[in-house]
């Protein structure tokens, strides 16, 4: 016989836990003593929830507090600046809007030149965010146009930046990496996620990459992406 | 070991107003106490160990720069937690992770009471995997859930708490992924 007491099956799940109030288990109880069909879904709830009780933990292979630390030094030594406005919850709507999206490609060119010109003004070793916490021999050294034969996750790839945008859709800077400056393939993606602030590279400089390796298989991309880039070192020719 | 006290014990408080002060010593302490917790959760919403393990490290500077701002409205735990999933699920929507079915891995359900298992250890993680693929197959929402409830140990209270959510949703959520997990593991129910 069916049943129809959804009010009721929707509390096996608590009852399974655990974490209803007496008043509901008893009404759970009283129904279940008359209705076949109600047993049945809460000795299914049960076998889900022995199946999810049996689930491994995970844990984690490396200690990352040097890196941490590291990086938190780092911006304790820096300047303080003011701190981040909070995002607007429908910030991707506001990022939609062609006036927002002007504003903002605007102010990044700011961004830019003003990070170009301080560049200039006052050329200095690359301090990447993690540079004393990993070891680059973990890295595994890729050319840009062999990386779909790549299977190690770490890798390092050295080549030329030749644009340096915002991902319209999350908000982080990408830059593309190229073997040739006159060539626009193969080419590999990079993108710098939040918090990990490490400053754009020039545009027609030669870096040296240090991050993920990934593939991104989304409808208008399908390219080989480090993501996210760790580190970032300029070579000089 | 499951967390089951999500309320700041006196230790706790103390450990974390050094923390927001700077201590490294306490901010390790709470990186030790949480790594874990957090690997865990990032690698169940993920699916990708080594990725995981980048995610937590930019999870841990989040929590870290914002520690300062900790206002003690919630416990430690929660707030942690909260960041972690967000950041997961930002990750998530931005991957489209793609998940292959249990069968490619696994083999049909045949094959899998057919095989030999040598000793009881070998036995246990075949268990384990067959779960733990059933359970990345699962949506985010529903992943998150469950990991919460089930290997952290949380309450529907304390999980709606971390998913600014309503118990009632926390209680929907488990009910779908309960029913789901069961019917997508019900062939292997005689060797789970």
């Amino acid at each position: 016989m069916k049943c129809f007491r959804v009010d009721l099956w929707r509390h096996l799940s608590a009852y399974v836990d655990g974490e209803l109030d007496r008043k509901t288990v008893r009404r759970v109880e009283d129904h279940l003593l008359e209705c076949n069909a109600c047993r049945l879904r809460l000795a299914r709830r049960r076998d889900g929830q022995r199946f999810a009780l049996q689930l491994p933990r995970e844990t984690a292979t490396t200690d990352h507090w040097a890196a941490l630390a590291a990086a938190l030094d780092a911006e304790a030594a820096a300047p303080r600046v003011a701190s981040t406005p909070r995002r607007l919850p429908n910030w991707r709507k506001l990022f939609a809007a062609p006036v927002f999206a002007s504003a903002l490609f605007a102010g990044a060119l700011i961004v830019f030149g003003w990070s170009y010109f301080i560049n200039k003004a006052a050329p200095k070793a690359p301090q990447p965010l993690l540079a004393h916490s990993f070891d680059a021999s973990h890295f595994r050294p890729v050319s840009i146009a062999d990386i779909s034969n790549n299977t190690e996750p770490h890798v390092v790839a050295e080549g030329y930046v030749t644009e340096v945008r915002i991902d319209e859709e999350d908000g982080d800077l990408m830059f593309k990496l190229v073997e040739d400056l006159a060539q626009p393939r193969p080419f590999i993606i990079c993108e710098i996620v939040s918090p990990i602030n490490l400053a754009p590279p020039v545009v027609g400089s030669r870096v040296k990459v240090y991050g993920v390796s990934r593939y991104d298989a989304e409808e208008g991309r399908h390219w080989h992406e480090v993501h996210p880039v760790l580190a970032l070192e300029k070579v000089h020719d | 070991m499951r967390f089951q006290d999500t309320q700041s014990t006196p230790r706790e408080h103390d450990l974390i107003m050094a923390a927001q002060d700077g201590d490294r010593t306490a901010q390790r302490s709470i990186y030790e106490l949480y790594r874990d917790r957090v690997q865990n959760l990032v690698y169940y919403s993920l699916g990708d160990a080594l990725f995981a393990e980048d995610i937590s490290q930019v999870i841990f500077l989040k929590i870290f720069r914002a520690l300062p701002d900790f206002r003690f409205e919630s416990a430690l735990a929660t707030w942690i937690y909260r960041i972690a999933i967000n950041e997961c699920l930002n990750q998530s929507r931005r991957d489209n992770a793609q998940y292959v079915p249990l069968d490619a891995i696994l083999g049909s359900v045949e094959e899998i009471a057919a095989a030999d298992w040598p000793d009881r250890q070998q036995e246990r993680q075949q268990r384990q995997q067959i779960i733990q693929q059933a359970v990345l197959e699962l949506s985010p929402k529903l992943r998150a859930v469950v990991v919460l409830k089930y290997l952290e140990g949380l309450s529907y209270e304390e999980i709606a708490a971390v998913l600014d959510c309503s118990t009632g949703t926390v209680a929907s959520r488990l009910s779908r992924a309960l029913t789901r997990l069961e019917a997508r593991l019900r062939p292997f129910r005689t060797v789970l």
